[in-house]
C-alpha cells in the first residue's frame, strides 16, 4: 500500500513540477491506505490538496453510497484550513460538505484538509467521490483555478468478529484561543456578539460551549450551553465575564474566558444583595432579642 | 440605646460597607490567576514558572546570548535575549528549517522586512506575533507554547509609509519539545505608482521600500514584459521613472521583488495603472485594508469573517459583506477577504 501511495504521490509530484503551464493547476485528491475492507471494518480517507500556486479559499462535497457506508466521524485535527466556513459535515445521508480559507493561501503537495472515518456496511465496491469542488487563487480578486479531482473506492468483503477500528489517541486539549466582543450593524440586530475559534492538532474541534455569568462566586452554578460562532451575547450591558469552551473530538477541552468590557454597580453583585440580605436578617433577630431582654 | 448597642450597629454597619469592597477584590484576584503558574513548578503546560526556567536558556532556543526571562502565564520571554546573523534560507524567498531538539517547544522566526517597520506573524491565520525590525530591516521573534501538528504560518510587515507587503506564507510540521528555526524570511518589497492613469509618453513613478541596498527588480508588464533593476538605498526606498512610450494604450500592471546576498523575494503586490490620454493621480496608501474591513477596525480578522460568514448563501446581504458585489456572499468574497487578511 505504500508502494501506491508512492507512487501516487510522484505522480501529483511530477504533475506539479514538471508541467507548471498544465491544463490544471491544482487537484483535490481523496486518498486512503485500505483497498480491501470488511463489513463492521473503519477505515480513514483524506482530503488533501495539491497546488503548484496559492490557493486560499477551498469548497465541494463529497459523496458515497449510504447504503453501504457509514460516515462515522470528520476529523478536521491538523487542517490546512484556517477557518471553515462551513466546516466538514455530514449534511444530508451519503453528502459530505466543506468549505474555508487559509490566509496566505496553501501550496505545495499533500496539504491536508480533513480526513473522514468510514464503517464498511455491506459488500461490494464502495466509490468515494468529490464533486462540485472548487478552489480560488490568494489573488485578491478570487479567481478560480481549474481544479482536479480525485476520487478513491474500496471493496467490501464479509467481515469477521474482530472488525478493525480506527480509534485516535488524542490526549491534548485544543490550542488557547481568544475571544473578541464586536458588533455589526449588519448582523443580529447590531447586538453585541462574541467571535471565538480553536485550533487542534489532534482529532479537531468538535463543539464549543459557553457560558455568561456577573459574579464569579456563582459561576459554577450556570451550566455550559453549545454554541456556534459568532454567537450573540446574553449580557448586551457587557457587564458579565464569558467563557468559551472548545472541546475536541476525544473530549479534551480548552477554556477561554473575557472580563466584562463594563464593570458592575456595587448593587448588581448578587452576592453583596446576598450579604446585605443575611446582614438585615441578622440585625433584625439581634434587635428582636434586644428588645425582648430589655423590655 | 447603650453603648453596646452603639457598637453592635457600628459594627454591623461596617461590615455592610465593607463587604461589597472585600468581595470585589478577591473576585479580581481569582481571575488574574493562571491555575499551576506562579507556584515555582513547571506544570505540563508551562514552559517555566518565575525563576525556573528548566534548564532553557537563550542559547538553548536558538538565540546568541541573552537573558531569558518567565512570563507571568509561565511562557518563555524572549525579549532579552539577542541574535546573531543567521544562515539563510534557499532561493526564492523560501524559509529554511532546522530542529535542535531542546525542551521548549517554540518557533523562532528571522528574517529580513523594511528598516523598522512592524512586522506580524500569524499562526494559522490569527496573529501570534509583532515585532519591529531593525534598521538594517533583521527582525526576529519566538511564538511557544504550540502543540505537535502542522501549522500554518503567515509573516507580513508595513513600510514607512504604511503600505502592507504580500502575506508571506508558509507550512511548518512542528514537534513538541523542539525549538524550530525558521531563517530566510525575505519579504517582497511594498510597490506603489504616483498615478492611477498616465498619458502615453509621460514618465509614471513606480517606488517602494525593500532592504536597504538590495537590488529590487522591477516588472512592468505589458504585451511585452519589461524589468528594470534598481538598487534601494539606505532607507530601503527605491525608485523608477518609467518612460510610458513603449507601453501599449490600455490597462497594465507593475510589481516587484528584492534580492540580497543570494536571496531573493517572490513578487509581491501587483499595482495596475492605466496607460491613456490624460493624468491622473493616483490614491494615497490606504492605511486601512483595501477590501474585507467589514466592521471598520483596520484589520481583516476573524470578527470580519465572521460577519461575513452570517451572511453565507443568505440573501439580502450588506454591500460591506458583499466585497465583490456581485450581489451573493459566495466563497469568491471569502477568498478576497483572505488575501487582505491581517490577523
Amino acid at each position: 500500500m505504500r508502494f501506491i501511495l508512492r507512487i501516487q504521490f510522484g505522480i501529483g509530484l511530477a504533475i506539479l513540477l514538471l508541467f507548471p503551464f498544465a491544463s490544471f493547476a491544482a487537484e483535490l485528491r481523496l486518498n486512503t491506505d485500505r483497498v480491501d475492507v470488511r463489513v463492521g471494518e473503519e477505515f480513514i480517507v483524506e482530503a488533501v490538496l495539491f497546488a503548484e500556486g496559492a490557493v486560499n479559499a477551498v469548497e465541494g462535497e463529497i459523496t458515497f453510497p449510504e447504503d453501504m457506508l457509514v460516515a462515522k466521524e470528520v476529523r478536521d485535527g491538523n487542517s490546512s484550513v484556517n477557518f471553515w466556513i462551513e466546516n466538514p459535515h455530514l449534511e444530508s445521508p451519503g453528502k459530505i460538505i466543506f468549505s474555508g480559507i487559509t490566509p496566505g493561501g496553501v501550496r505545495g503537495v499533500n496539504n491536508l484538509l480533513f480526513s473522514i472515518v468510514f464503517e464498511a456496511k455491506k459488500t461490494g465496491a464502495a466509490a468515494i467521490s468529490v464533486q462540485y469542488a472548487k478552489a480560488l487563487q490568494n489573488d485578491g480578486k478570487g479567481t478560480k483555478i481549474s481544479l482536479a479531482l480525485s476520487d478513491t473506492a474500496v471493496e467490501i468483503t464479509m467481515g469477521d468478529s474482530n472488525p478493525r477500528q480506527e480509534a485516535m489517541k488524542d490526549v491534548a486539549p485544543p490550542e488557547p484561543f481568544v475571544l473578541s466582543v464586536a458588533r455589526d450593524a449588519s448582523i443580529f440586530e447590531g447586538n453585541w456578539f462574541i467571535v471565538f475559534t480553536a485550533s487542534d492538532k489532534g482529532s479537531g474541534v468538535f463543539r464549543y460551549e459557553i457560558k455568561e455569568y456577573r459574579s464569579g462566586q456563582f459561576s459554577f452554578l450556570i451550566p455550559w450551553r453549545n454554541v456556534t460562532n459568532p454567537h450573540v451575547l446574553s449580557d448586551q450591558a457587557l457587564k458579565s465575564y464569558v467563557m468559551v469552551r472548545a472541546i475536541d473530538g476525544a473530549g479534551n477541552a480548552r477554556v477561554s474566558e473575557i472580563d466584562p468590557v463594563n464593570t458592575l454597580a456595587w448593587n448588581e453583585y448578587g452576592l453583596h444583595w446576598l450579604i446585605f440580605t443575611g446582614m438585615l436578617c441578622t440585625i433584625a433577630y439581634t434587635a428582636f432579642k434586644l428588645w425582648r431582654r430589655y423590655k | 440605646m447603650t453603648r453596646a448597642h452603639h457598637q453592635f450597629f457600628s459594627i454591623f454597619l461596617l461590615l455592610l460597607f465593607a463587604g461589597p469592597a472585600f468581595t470585589h477584590a478577591i473576585t479580581v484576584e481569582i481571575t488574574a490567576t493562571v491555575p499551576g503558574c506562579g507556584d515555582g513548578a513547571i506544570g505540563n503546560e508551562e514552559q517555566c514558572d518565575g525563576l525556573n526556567l528548566g534548564g532553557s536558556s537563550c542559547s538553548s532556543l536558538g538565540f546568541t546570548d541573552g537573558s531569558l526571562l518567565c512570563t507571568s502565564a509561565c511562557t518563555f520571554n524572549t525579549s532579552s535575549c539577542t541574535s546573531g546573523s543567521s544562515g539563510s534560507g534557499g532561493g526564492g524567498g523560501g524559509a529554511s528549517v532546522s530542529s535542535p531538539s531542546i525542551p521548549a517547544t517554540n518557533v523562532v522566526f528571522t528574517g529580513r522586512a523594511y528598516p523598522l517597520s512592524r512586522v506580524t506573524v500569524l499562526k494559522d491565520g490569527q496573529a501570534a506575533l509583532t515585532t519591529i525590525a531593525g534598521p538594517d530591516s533583521n527582525f526576529s521573534g519566538t511564538i511557544s507554547g504550540l502543540s505537535t501538528g502542522n501549522y500554518q504560518f503567515s509573516v507580513y510587515s508595513e513600510d514607512s509609509a504604511g503600505r502592507r507587503s504580500s502575506l508571506f506564507a508558509f507550512p511548518i510540521y512542528i514537534t513538541s519539545g523542539v525549538t524550530t528555526k525558521i531563517s530566510g524570511i525575505f519579504i517582497a518589497p511594498t510597490i506603489a505608482t504616483d498615478k492611477s492613469e498616465i498619458r502615453k509618453g509621460d514618465n509614471i513613478a513606480i517606488f517602494g521600500q525593500s532592504v536597504p541596498s538590495s537590488e529590487v527588480t522591477i516588472s512592468v508588464n505589458s504585451e511585452e514584459e519589461f524589468f528594470v533593476k534598481k538598487i534601494a538605498d539606505s532607507d530601503g526606498a527605491y525608485l523608477l521613472n518609467f518612460d510610458t512610450s513603449v507601453l501599449e494604450i490600455g490597462q497594465h500592471q507593475t510589481q516587484s521583488k528584492s534580492a540580497l546576498n543570494g536571496e531573493i523575494t517572490a513578487f509581491g503586490e501587483t499595482v495596475e495603472f492605466v496607460v491613456g490620454t490624460v493624468n491622473v493621480l493616483a490614491d494615497l496608501p490606504a492605511t486601512t485594508p483595501s477590501k474585507g474591513d467589514v466592521n471598520g477596525d483596520q484589520r481583516v480578522n476573524l470578527v470580519d469573517f465572521s460577519v461575513v460568514a452570517y451572511w453565507h448563501k443568505r440573501e439580502n446581504a450588506p454591500a460591506s459583506a458583499d466585497l465583490n458585489a456581485d450581489g451573493e456572499v459566495d466563497l469568491v468574497d471569502f477568498s478576497i477577504m483572505a488575501f487582505y487578511w491581517t490577523g
